[in-house]
């Protein structure tokens, strides 16, 4: 159907409004230049500092055994919890699911608040745990839901009849639900790898000393001035996001075709 | 399924672990700052045991409500930028060729996942006195001398709605999409104009995607941190800045907590509202 | 394909988590003989965890202990004293070796016990302060602090980009008084910084805890704020006013002075009504996870030579008597870093308030909020 000029004109000019900081961004992490937006050559000096960086160098690792070690935890727990909700039904199931849409809407600084009260309160120690932990908590409920939205999509009778075949719990469990989930459980894992490394606000409360991630970093940094560094580890950190995520996209389409 | 006395254990089973779970990690600090929110503050001591609502009254002071009204009125405003942007963008997406429509989703969605702290530093390099903005005005001889377009409220607006486009375009499209399009058709075999059409036709049947874009963008808006923090100056205070430096700097936890019941106050509001809004069209959320 | 994608991003997490473990042979000897004291080797820990103010420590001086000492220091930064407070009493005890801390902070860490004694004779290149830093207000004969770095809080000023004359710049004028302001400003984001300089302004002590007396400064803070560009932390000052988005910061001396480096047109000036003259200190807060350490990397900063390296790298001026032959003449020679004696008779120190802090919290908190 024919759409007027002016639709089209203003979808693409959103596409540039969208992109154009992303650009600009990527552009000028390659520029010589230290202080002002005038090009004076091409250079991989600021991704070369980066990796001089012993501070970047522990914000990168402590990204990644935080944010690895939640998703593992939070997908674990979510699909559980989407089974339950869908197959073994419990009473308050209404409740439960208020319960579970709680973390997606409360706003992250009220839940990075929280939590940091929650730890001073008990004596828990900051430091990765405190981190992973917080993160586990909202991680939880996006994996869930992926997970239960998947349930819905497919017949449950396949469970019943493998039940019928004599096929014990585990063995259902193991063999019908799982690969039936799967896609699922690899789309909410991957969105919750990607909440886990972008996460600022929960882990600025909650990081424990010399536990600084990588959107902490970029905070700290950008706080004590504009540098072309930032544009270096700000495009890597693009780079690898959209890596996640087109690996993400194709690893569900070749499930769903097997 | 079948009611056998194993089921119960298969249902605790797979429900307990995240239940016990999020009451342990989100539910117990949930309360922990409610219960904070009651108690009187000591100097430095964080809290002092002695119940109160002081800290509400406190809240309520008009400075304080000021900053809630300010955060709810850039809230606001970003819905409605966005929404304005993301018909016209729906519907373009929607009239592309099937091939084309796809690689337009994705064109949308992939800014969704970029880091929120990259894309606010883009803009501050961008609207920065030395940044590329003011560079390119400067040197075309449109300004004799660069623009401070950083700490104020359209900054941090523009921060906001481009972290929240993508989060009105996708459902409005997707309602957009599922559309009867051949009421469309007919209303302009019967000579009805561009914007009556939109306005009779496509909107009233859009309205549940129009909903679900606004709960996406409207509430995560309410509580922005980065992007108010980066890009604002004095007078673009967002509540969650100042719950922030209550915790951090002032170390006035019980009056952050009262602060923090407000802000969720507020949100459960805005969901409540807009859930009423969507059942009313007959469709559900998520 | 999605399988080896998965793969791939299970090698990367893998290879990423190899990095993370390294280890080291140990090639140090039992004994390490530096600085004016023995070392036990295996009384160190294998790291320092560092609490200090963002730009304010040598990459290189860190590089030189890890090589004498085999301990590698790790740096967490904050903005200002009160979150260097709220974060040790928010979960941070036990997580720190080492913590930077102003005169006041301190008096506020030891009032509630958050700090442990040192132990001089582990320490003994703290007789190479200044008599001056032997008998501080907030920790006489240093039971519990070795002074780091001393500066002042003024004003830094863009000359360049102001019209007129370049001399009468010296006065918080220029920021209070809409007549005087040269241009967009921006004040610290430091509750104590900026109501102090409202107070000197006023003729007032820093350190008052007169309600009456604190109305008449939010008053003025208050009429000030619409013209406050941003209340910006002393970096995010330092870069705002290098790029010209301010021509006149509030902010710390040493931090102007590394502006300069960048740009020629930056002054800093110690206002002629009055200023604060500050201290930060190195402590060592209570349930460190190595006091041993923590007391070792004391005694090291505070060796002559290592002394007067950080400060001509931090521009700031040392407390530390043997480190003047090693500071660089033209840091010697300048005002703005070591002011003579008359500009020496109007600085004032800051203390802790004591119970007033909820004043000055409230004043701030309306500061920050208000439109």
């Amino acid at each position: 159907m024919k759409e007027s000029r002016a639709a089209r004109l203003a979808f693409y000019a959103t596409l540039a409004f969208l992109y154009a900081p992303i650009a600009v961004l990527v552009v000028y992490s390659f520029n010589e230049s230290r202080l002002s937006a005038e090009w004076t050559g091409f250079t991989l000096h600021w991704y070369g500092r980066l990796f001089d960086s012993p501070e970047t160098a522990a914000a990168l690792r402590n990204t990644l055994i935080v944010s690895s070690i939640s998703t593992v935890c939070a997908t674990a727990l979510g699909t559980l919890l989407a089974i339950g909700l869908h197959i073994h039904r419990v009473r308050g199931r209404g409740a439960i699911e208020m319960l579970l849409y709680l973390p997606i809407v409360v706003p992250d600084i009220v839940i990075g608040v929280a939590t940091l009260a929650f730890y001073v309160a008990i004596g828990f120690p900051l430091g990765h745990a405190s981190i992973i932990l917080a993160h586990v908590a909202f991680q939880l409920s996006f994996v869930a839901l992926v997970v239960r939205s998947r349930l819905q999509d497919f017949p449950l009778s396949i469970i019943e009849a493998a039940r019928d075949l004599g096929a014990g719990r585990w063995q259902t469990f193991r063999h019908v639900l799982l690969p039936i989930l799967r896609p699922g459980i690899v789309a909410g894992a991957l969105i919750a790898l990607a909440l886990s490394i972008d996460d600022f606000v929960i882990t600025y409360f909650t990081a424990g000393a010399g536990a600084s991630t990588l959107p902490i970093r970029i905070y700290a940094m950008v706080k004590r001035g504009v540098t072309p560094d930032i544009n270096a580890l700000s495009t890597l950190m693009l780079v690898t996001t959209l890596a996640l995520l087109v690996v993400a996209l194709r690893s569900t389409r070749h499930d769903l075709r097997a | 399924m079948r009611g056998h006395a194993g089921d119960r254990t298969a249902a605790l089973a797979y429900n307990a672990p995240a239940l016990l779970y999020l009451a342990a990690l989100f539910a117990a600090p949930m309360a922990v700052v409610a219960i904070y929110s009651f108690i009187a503050q000591a100097p430095d001591a964080g809290a002092a045991g002695r119940l109160t609502l002081d800290n509400y009254v406190r809240a309520l002071d008009p400075l304080y409500l000021s900053v809630l009204g300010h955060s709810v009125a850039l809230a606001l405003a970003t819905t409605v930028i966005t929404l304005c942007i993301a018909y016209p963008c729906a519907l373009a997406m929607r009239s592309l060729p099937p091939r084309r429509r796809a690689i337009a989703l994705a064109l949308i969605v992939i800014p969704s996942w970029m880091n929120l702290l990259v894309k606010n530093y883009a803009w501050i390099v961008i609207l920065r006195r030395e940044g590329v903005l003011n560079t390119l005005l400067t040197r075309t001889g449109v300004l004799d001398a660069p623009l401070t377009l950083l700490f104020n409220d359209g900054a941090v607006l523009l921060g906001l709605v481009h972290t929240a486009l993508p989060f009105m375009i996708l459902p409005l499209y997707a309602a957009v999409d599922r559309m009867d399009w051949s009421l469309v058709e007919a209303a302009r075999d019967l000579g009805a104009g561009r914007l009556a059409t939109f306005r009779a036709i496509v909107l009233p049947q859009t309205r549940a995607g129009a909903l679900v874009g606004t709960v996406l963008v409207f509430i995560p808006t309410l509580g922005a941190f980065v992007t108010p923090d980066l890009l604002g100056g004095t007078r673009s205070l967002m509540v969650a800045n100042l719950i922030e430096n209550q915790v951090l700097q002032v170390r006035d936890w019980p009056f952050a907590a009262a602060l923090s019941m407000f802000l969720i106050a507020l949100v459960l509001l805005g969901v409540y509202l807009l859930r009423r809004a969507t059942r009313d069209t007959g469709t559900a959320l998520a | 394909m999605d399988r080896i994608g998965k793969a791939a991003i299970v090698a990367v997490l893998a290879g990423a988590a190899a990095v993370a473990c390294g280890s080291r042979a140990d090639d140090r000897p039992e004994i390490i003989e530096a600085h004016g004291v023995s070392v036990h080797r295996d009384s160190l820990a294998r790291s320092l965890r560092l609490f200090i103010w963002p730009d304010y420590m040598d990459p290189d001086l860190l590089a030189e202990f890890r090589r004498t000492y085999g301990v590698r220091v790790v740096l967490d930064y904050y903005d200002n004293n009160e979150a260097l407070i709220a974060k040790l009493k928010a979960g941070g005890l036990g997580q720190y070796d080492v913590v930077v801390a102003s005169d006041y902070a301190v008096e506020v860490l030891r009032r509630d016990d958050l700090l442990e004694p040192l132990d001089h004779a582990r320490i003994p290149n703290i007789a190479n302060l200044d008599v001056r830093f032997r008998e501080m207000p907030f920790d006489p004969g240093n039971r519990y602090t070795a002074t780091y770095q001393w500066g002042t809080s003024g004003l830094g000023v863009r000359t360049d980009r102001i019209d007129g004359e370049a001399t009468g710049l010296d006065t918080w004028r220029l920021v209070f008084e809409p007549a005087a302001q040269p241009g967009p400003f921006a004040m610290l984001a430091d509750p104590r910084e900026t109501i102090g300089a409202a107070l000197i302004y006023l003729g007032l002590s820093a350190n008052t805890t007169d309600a009456a007396e604190l109305a008449r400064a939010e008053a003025l803070l208050l009429e000030q704020r619409p013209r406050v560009l941003t209340y910006a932390p002393f970096a995010s000052g330092r870069e705002l006013l290098a790029s010209g988005d301010v021509v006149v910061a509030h902010n710390y001396s040493g931090d102007v002075l590394q502006a300069r480096d960048a740009v020629a047109g930056i002054r800093y000036v110690i206002p002629r009504e009055g200023a604060i003259l500050w201290t930060d200190n190195l402590a060592v807060p209570a349930g460190a996870p190595s006091r041993y350490t923590a007391e070792v990397f004391i005694n090291f900063l505070l060796d002559g030579e290592i002394g007067g390296r950080l400060s001509n790298h931090t521009r700031y001026a040392s407390p530390n008597a043997a480190a003047w032959p090693f500071i660089d003449g033209d840091l010697r020679s300048d005002p703005a870093v070591y002011p003579d004696s008359a500009v020496l008779e109007r600085l004032e120190v800051l203390r802790d308030v004591g119970d007033a802090r909820v004043i000055y919290d409230r004043i701030w908190t309306r500061l920050r909020a208000g439109r």
